[in-house]
């Protein structure tokens, strides 16, 4: 068993990388003074992977949408019984959760951890569907759905992405729709299961109140060992310009919600965390309260603090989105669109720039002292090919120049996208 | 590795808890103001904390203030309304990274409770009010948060329902007012309402740090001590009484999924019994309603209750279709008489204390969590560690018997209130 042991000097902090004999990465950070237990147990599979093949496939599988998120509800029934009713004897507080690129089963708990981590192996490696407990499942997912598409913020988003995207399943909500639900059976969901559920696709992090030789233990005695499916998921061409610049819909809401994003070219592995941050740091020096343009907007209230701004990024899609609510988002859109040709122009305000490292350097390090973001971030930089301390160097190295560059490039007025959630 | 725990008097009806707790790497202050929740206040306190969150003399608007927070490694000052009961509840924060940190050697966290309290006790005025632009902003501010209300349907429908259930009651209002509270909020008024504020509340002030910060201490105390303080008593549990009879109310809306919500009453006091018979009943993911309403008769994805200790009230609530409802209104109300009856594994009652103690244990991982856990004791004139907390728990299964007997007694306590429904608009 190959392993290895990651120290960042900087804040002190390090954790374990073992390669498993089984085929799965896992990554230990035991945290000393903590109570609780934090484990993920993660595939790289979510509801923008609808096309794929492996070396057993003739052809590319295409796949309904919702898939994902469908066959993650499903794992918790196994043959005899339901892992939750197996956690309720372990007290662990356990969840899933489905991401545009990733599944992710997790619990966390303070007693009893190795009990709980034997619970999450086993029951996601199985897989047990049959048509009778497909059909129940239909109606709870059907109630998430209905649950979701009645909030405006989760409105306002997708329409977005519907807009910017022309193919890319990026742009399709996470849990499908009804309809697309509807086509799903048991047979399905073991081909996902079988193509994506292999060890060589996942990840396992334990973080926190943990013992490294404790939790390689009770891998060796659950881990099934897999053989490597070579899997490649394929995504349909996507265009460069955005699909539409503007979409308008109607919702129970107050005032006005919004989203502008700006399309920009998808990276991958180190470019893409590079790019990322980049952009992060632009778009706070260009947007953040500190900024010209926040605090005009601020008084001349066409904005609130709702007003948010994050780089949207994973396989194929990236993308820079400001939200918020507003009386006038056009109004918000045209500023956004004036303050980005003017720092293009004169550039970004150097001193607001290094300020805005620093406040970065702080919430990274603020992160190291969470148990949950601890585990979240290692399994989040595992699966995006990158090391999880990878962001403070590429941070501290990063230059003024850099980050006018990735305004220059990235904030394109030409593929921009405008997206309303209104009253009635 | 060690920690300790300091509660003690700075001033009459001021509190500072210090928590040293090597393993953070951030420090935090929270001054925390305890008041009746009253109508003719309610606004002026949320705009006054609004405005006194986002500046001070020094740094008069939220800009300024971000532009020297970014310089302190993004500390953040942070304020936070909420309700415990009829008690409305405001917070003020800094967290900041830890000195040891600091790439150029800077005292971050001095320099930011520096700014915390020139936040308090230095505010941006302009004669005997607040700044009129500051002001202008938090005002919208709050105009904006009540309109924005209906935007999450689960927390408005509990909002709406509240207004059923504590009737006539402080509770029944949200802990920032309504919008003719807060249209009636000017500069002068909020401030006004601030300076009484400081003077009558009671206040709760904690930090947790790395280690002991005897300077912030010192800072803190030498800023309260100007006060002149004439606290106002207040009680932090006000049982709300149950209706002759159950109210149902029917509430059409333009949404695509119904929300059910249902108010069960109690005079029981026992707190820690009723905790344990919530984690039975709807609290956890083996629980009788998610096991039940959920995953037998697939009627929801959600289905929980929650115990609101302050109003000896459980609240239970659901995403349902409208068809559904009454399927599932039943089913709840069966599944409380099977806690009334007895009708309850051995296992069911260790999963609900297993997942408690879980939760106890987990208390102190965080720097907020500490400050929860100092305020739990607070209200319920509490002294003990969570893992003392934890193993009062466990001595209640001494004699399981009893136990047994006692959840079925504090399951009979429970009377139905209030049934609200936040109905779908046909066709859906």
């Amino acid at each position: 068993m190959q392993q290895e042991m990651i120290s960042n000097p900087q804040t002190g902090d390090q954790y374990i990388l073992v390669h498993h004999p089984s085929g799965l990465d896992i990554l230990i950070c035991e945290m000393e003074g903590f109570s609780t237990t934090e484990a993920l147990f993660a595939t790289k599979y979510g509801s923008i992977n609808t096309r794929f093949r492996t070396a057993e496939d003739p052809d590319i599988c295409v796949v309904p949408e919702g898939i994902a998120h469908f066959l993650e509800h499903k794992l918790f029934e196994n043959e005899d019984c339901d892992a939750f009713a197996l956690y309720a004897k372990t007290g662990a507080n356990a969840n899933a959760y489905t991401d545009f690129d990733k599944t992710c089963y997790l619990f966390s708990c303070s007693d009893h951890y190795q009990e709980s981590l034997g619970i999450l192996l086993s029951f996601v490696q199985e897989p047990y569907f049959t048509q009778a407990s497909v059909d129940k499942e239909q109606g709870i997912i059907g109630q998430e759905i209905r649950m979701i598409e009645d909030d405006p913020s989760w409105r306002v988003l997708f329409n977005l992405l519907k807009a910017m995207y022309h193919s890319h399943p990026v742009r399709i909500d996470i849990g499908g729709t009804v309809e697309s639900i509807a086509k799903i059976d048991a047979d399905l969901l073991y081909r996902c299961y079988n193509t994506f559920y292999n060890l060589h696709n996942m990840v396992l992090v334990v973080a926190g109140n943990v013992k490294a030789d404790e939790v390689l233990k009770i891998a060796d005695e659950k881990l099934k060992p897999c053989k490597d499916l070579s899997l490649e998921t394929f995504f349909p061409e996507e265009p460069a310009e955005v699909l539409k610049h503007e979409v308008t819909d109607h919702a129970a809401v107050g005032l006005p919600l919004f989203q502008i994003g700006f399309k920009s070219r998808p990276e991958t592995g180190i470019d893409r965390l590079r790019a990322e941050l980049e952009c992060y740091v632009a778009i706070n020096a260009l947007a953040d309260p500190a900024s010209p343009l926040y605090r005009s907007m601020l008084e001349e209230q066409l904005i609130n603090s709702a007003f948010s701004f994050e780089v949207f990024t994973g396989d194929g899609y990236f993308a820079n989105l400001f939200g918020g609510e507003s009386s006038d988002p056009h109004a918000v859109r045209d500023r956004i669109l004036a303050e980005i040709a003017r720092c293009k122009q004169e550039g970004l305000d150097r001193a607001h720039v290094e300020s805005v490292k620093k406040a970065t350097y702080g919430s990274m390090l603020r992160e190291f002292n969470n148990v949950e973001a601890t585990a979240t971030n290692l399994m989040n930089a595992h699966l995006a090919g990158v090391k999880p301390y990878d962001s403070l160097q590429i941070l501290a190295d990063m230059t003024y120049e850099q980050v006018q560059q990735a305004l220059c490039t990235r904030f394109d007025p030409e593929r921009i996208v405008l997206s309303v959630v209104e009253k009635e | 590795m060690p920690v300790s725990y300091l509660r003690e008097s700075l001033a009459d009806g001021i509190a500072y808890t210090s928590i040293v707790d090597e393993k953070f790497k951030t420090n935090l202050v929270r001054i925390r103001l305890i008041t009746p929740l009253r109508m003719e206040t309610v606004s002026d306190h949320a705009v006054a904390l609004g405005v006194i969150g986002v500046s001070n003399r020094e740094y008069p608007d939220l800009s300024a203030l971000t532009a020297r927070l970014n310089e302190l490694y993004g500390a953040n000052i942070g304020v936070d309304i909420s309700k415990r009961g009829d008690l409305q509840i405001l917070s003020i924060s800094v967290s900041a990274i830890d000195n040891r940190f600091a790439l150029e050697g800077e005292d971050i966290t001095g320099e930011a409770v520096r700014i915390l309290l020139s936040c308090v006790f230095d505010p941006n005025l302009e004669g005997d009010a607040f700044g009129e632009n500051v002001f202008r902003s938090r005002k919208k501010e709050l105009l904006d948060a009540v309109e924005a209300e209906i935007n999450n349907k689960r927390g408005y429908a509990l909002l709406q329902a509240q207004k059923t259930i504590f009737s006539g009651e402080p509770a029944a209002y949200s802990s920032y007012g309504t919008r003719e509270t807060a249209e009636a909020v000017t500069a002068k008024s909020a401030y006004a309402a601030y300076r009484k504020l400081l003077e009558t509340a009671m206040i709760e002030i904690y930090t947790v740090s790395a280690a002991p910060m005897p300077r912030v201490k010192e800072q803190i105390r030498t800023a309260f001590s100007a006060i002149h303080r004439h606290p106002e008593q207040i009680s932090c549990t006000a049982a709300s009484p149950l209706k002759p009879e159950p109210r149902t109310v029917i509430d059409p809306m333009d949404v695509g999924q119904s929300k059910l919500v249902m108010a069960f009453k109690t005079d029981g006091e026992d707190l820690h019994l009723i905790r344990l018979l919530n984690a039975m009943f709807g609290g956890t993911v083996s629980s009788k309603l998610f096991m039940n309403v959920r995953e037998r008769l697939s009627l929801c994805y959600y289905c929980a209750s929650t115990y609101v200790d302050s109003k000896r009230t459980m609240l239970v609530d659901s995403g349902v279709e409208l068809a559904n409802y009454e399927t599932a209104r039943d089913e709840i109300l069966h599944q409380l008489d099977a806690l009334r009856s007895g009708d309850f594994t051995d296992e069911e009652m260790d999963s609900a204390l297993l997942s408690l103690v879980n939760s106890i244990r987990g208390t102190g991982d965080t720097p907020s969590g500490w400050i929860g856990w100092s305020f739990y004791l607070y209200c319920n004139g509490l002294d003990r560690t969570p893992q003392q907390e934890a193993d009062y728990y466990r001595s209640m299964f001494d004699d399981r018997q009893k136990l047994r007997q006692r959840l079925m007694d504090a399951a009979k306590s429970l009377k139905l209130d209030t049934i609200y429904l936040m109905q779908q608009r046909e066709g859906v």
